[in-house]
């Protein structure tokens, strides 16, 4: 391939790979995309969608020794099985540094698309306070942009992708251009009238997901199978290869290349530009090297930063793009796990039909307008909330055989459960980093990168708060018995981490400037999760998608007027 | 599955079987591919000593009823399979043991088998197995004892089988839309699940 063949590359496939894929091409760039991992193809790869439980290894039970051995960030998501065990990264072949007694979890996906294919879906607005809360408690840096700068942005990334959803008219939860929400079940409609009742300024609504309530974009609506994660030939749920990369294609003008791994971007002291991306083809170990005008660092948080520090030069003696020190500081993730679960006796000749793949919200509501008299911590945090009517599994741990047994467990539970997780805000922290072991290299020589993340007093505050609201909400829904859970999971298991590459105004605190162009480097943008200044509480693959769609904007309108 | 599509998985399992994947997790994959159930492949660890003792201790906790109990499930054969493939070594210690002190005691005509199981669920009561809040999932509970062991095998080898999913529970693997509000029937079974560990 020829240099002249691509005016941009786009490293990574994932949420803003595919993205930037598909706004670069809509505008008449011709891209190439680079993505380490071997292709997914639409449907064809996905091997484990609606296969029966039966066909499953051990029925779907964990296969715990391939996982302890080789997948073991991987189980952490939670959604893992030899359904879609191929779009997963492998852990062992594909290590990473860490302090054992502080573990991070980096969960990656294994195959072209990444996590877009398995994330959970759920798209929520950052809110005008949240662009404003650096600059205003004075934790980690101001934003460059506010609320408004990136609010077309939003409507033009919702109505490409289609979000179900509810507008509620919440300053701290701006609405979105919504497909028709799905539906709630009977107990929840008894519950949130209850919350909204008796506890003023707490809300209940259907969660926000990319998933389609009705025909949307020649993409069909969700026909209520249930394991989205296994992949979804009808494209009823957004990820790369249901929306953004079928529209890059149709512009004839886009190259994908699976199993091409970024080992390293260099830079070209004359012309201050990037001049060429170094890649191991990872199933031949063949060194290619491609140019364009312009690159998009879309491989996700971590593997971005791990992509610039090992592009270190004499120019850049400390990462490429790193002349302000920052880049890998600052790490965030949300605190997340099951808070608590409680038993309801309500709407109990209430049963359902289908698998909805979404649960419902509850928005911020601690620390909104002010700092609550009562909050030991700043910030916020939403509860994401899911009911079940208990089945066999919830039933089997009880003594007894025969008929009876068996009749009780084949029948619903008589209670509906409801569990709350919460989500919290993280600081950003300077200590919570990563950085690059030149001492530990992986199997292509390359640099392994560290991770160095915990979560400090304001997470552990508000997670304590979580507990005692979750236990006040319960109650006012009516429950019958609650329990709550106090284990914080690990940095990592959000699998929002985010923020090694901050946005700033000013180019001594930043690594990227408002639209999301390196300080250093006129032609590097860094659109993935790892711009992100603070992480707010909600979750933040909606503001990525729009981030890396208006940094193309720009991108291509400085290319046009020649200024890249 | 089409054909392509079984062979570029084939391609890409057998590559990672190469590398150094467990040859469990291959022949899993391709099992899985070929359409087959899980069940229908070959297991060869009990004798037949205990091969017909679990015969009859899962039919004595699942029976056959108005509807298919465990054997017909074959959920001695998955048994065997997850005794084999999935279990650590110290939990298929525990589950050999278990049915061996089984197999004795009905030689011996101490007593009949549901009177032995019954004891064995008293002497094992404080096991975190009963306590309320846990459930038969996706995971195993290392500690549990045998009684726990064989229960959760047999709920899970039954209801996830083709015959409990489908003719004991409700199996609908496309229900096209999603109503929050039915309304439940006395007697009307659950649906069946996608995983054991799926919450509805």
């Amino acid at each position: 391939m020829s240099d002249a063949q691509f005016d941009a590359i786009v490293i990574g496939s994932g949420i803003t790979g595919g993205w930037a894929a598909k706004e670069l091409t809509e505008k008449g760039l011709r891209v190439l995309m680079l993505d380490r991992s071997p292709d997914v193809k639409h449907g064809e790869d996905y091997h484990g969608e609606h296969v029966s439980s039966w066909k499953l290894p051990f029925y779907g039970k964990e296969q715990r020794q391939l996982n302890d051995q080789e997948y073991f960030m991987s189980r952490h998501s939670g959604v893992l099985s030899a359904a879609n065990r191929h779009l997963f990264n492998n852990d062992r072949d594909n290590p990473y540094q860490y302090d054992t007694t502080k573990p991070f979890h980096w969960i990656r996906g294994g195959g072209v698309g990444g996590r877009s294919l398995l994330w959970y879906r759920q798209c929520y607005r950052f809110s005008p306070a949240d662009f404003n809360a650096n600059r205003e408690d004075g934790h980690g840096s101001a934003w460059p942009i506010s609320y408004e700068d990136i609010a077309p942005w939003y409507d033009y990334v919702e109505d490409f992708i289609g979000v179900s959803g509810q507008a509620e008219g919440l300053a701290q939860l701006p609405d979105g251009k919504f497909l028709p929400p799905m539906q709630f079940y009977g107990i929840e409609k008894t519950v949130k009238k209850r919350i909204e009742n008796k506890l003023p300024g707490v809300n209940m609504t259907i969660g926000r997901t990319a998933v389609l309530t009705e025909n949307h974009r020649g993409r069909a609506a969700c026909h209520y199978c249930g394991p989205c994660e296994r992949g979804c030939s009808s494209g009823s749920y957004f990820s790369t290869q249901s929306s953004t990369l079928p529209a890059a294609h149709a512009t004839g003008k886009l190259t994908l290349r699976a199993d091409s791994l970024v080992e390293r971007l260099e830079y070209d002291r004359d012309t201050k530009r990037i001049s060429a991306v170094h890649v191991i083809d990872s199933k031949t170990g063949e060194r290619l090297m491609f140019s364009a005008k312009l690159v998009f660092l879309c491989a996700s948080t971590i593997a971005s930063t791990q992509i610039l520090f090992n592009s270190s030069s004499d120019d850049f003696p400390n990462g490429m793009a790193n002349s302000s020190g920052v880049m890998g500081k600052y790490l965030m993730d949300h605190t997340t796990g099951i808070v608590a679960t409680a038993v309801f006796l309500d709407n109990l000749d209430n049963y359902y039909y289908g698998n909805r793949p979404n649960g419902f919200y509850i928005p911020r509501f601690r620390n909104n307008l002010d700092q609550d008299g009562d909050a030991e911590f700043i910030r916020g945090y939403g509860f994401q909330g899911n009911s079940t009517r208990p089945h066999w599994g919830d039933l089997a741990n009880q003594k007894g055989f025969g008929k009876a047994y068996k009749d009780a467990l084949s029948q619903p539970g008589n209670y509906w459960a409801i569990g709350l997780a919460g989500f919290g805000e993280c600081l950003p922290n300077a200590n919570n980093r990563v950085t690059v072991d030149k001492a530990k290299l992986d199997r292509f020589g390359i640099p392994q990168v560290r991770v160095a993340m915990e979560w400090r007093e304001n997470e552990l505050k508000a997670r304590e708060d979580m507990a005692l609201q979750a236990q006040k909400i319960f109650r006012a829904a009516g429950a019958v018995f609650t329990v709550t859970n106090g284990e914080l999971n690990n940095p990592g298991d959000g699998i929002h981490e985010m923020g090694t590459a901050r946005m700033g105004d000013n180019p001594r605190e930043s690594v990227l400037n408002k639209w999301n162009q390196s300080h250093d480097i006129a032609n590097l943008f860094v659109t993935d999760g790892s711009c992100m200044v603070s992480s707010s509480c909600v979750n933040p693959s909606l503001t990525y998608m729009a981030l890396t769609a208006r940094a193309c904007d720009y991108a291509v309108t400085q290319l046009n007027k020649g200024l890249i | 599955m089409n054909r392509r599509q079984f062979m570029q998985l084939s391609a890409l399992v057998l590559a990672g079987g190469a590398v150094s994947g467990p040859s469990l997790a291959v022949d899993q994959q391709q099992l899985f591919v070929l359409g087959r159930s899980f069940i229908e492949q070959p297991v060869d660890l009990f004798s037949s000593a205990q091969r017909k003792l679990l015969q009859a201790a899962v039919e004595t906790i699942i029976p056959r009823t108005d509807t298919p109990g465990a054997l017909d499930a074959s959920v001695d054969r998955f048994i065997e399979l997850c005794v084999a493939q999935f279990m650590t070594e110290p939990e298929r210690t525990v589950f050999i043991a278990g049915l061996d002190e089984l197999v004795n005691a009905v030689d011996q005509q101490q007593s009949d088998l549901i009177t032995l199981l019954t004891e064995l669920e008293e002497q094992h009561s404080d096991a975190a197995w009963y306590q309320l809040g846990n459930r038969v999932g996706n995971g195993f509970d290392s500690s549990a004892p045998f009684i726990c062991q064989l229960k959760e095998l047999t709920v899970v080898g039954f209801f996830m089988s083709e015959v409990g999913a489908t003719q004991v529970l409700r199996h609908n693997p496309m229900p096209g839309q999603f109503d929050g509000e039915t309304v439940l029937a006395s007697d009307q079974p659950s649906w069946a699940r996608n995983t054991p560990g799926d919450l509805s």
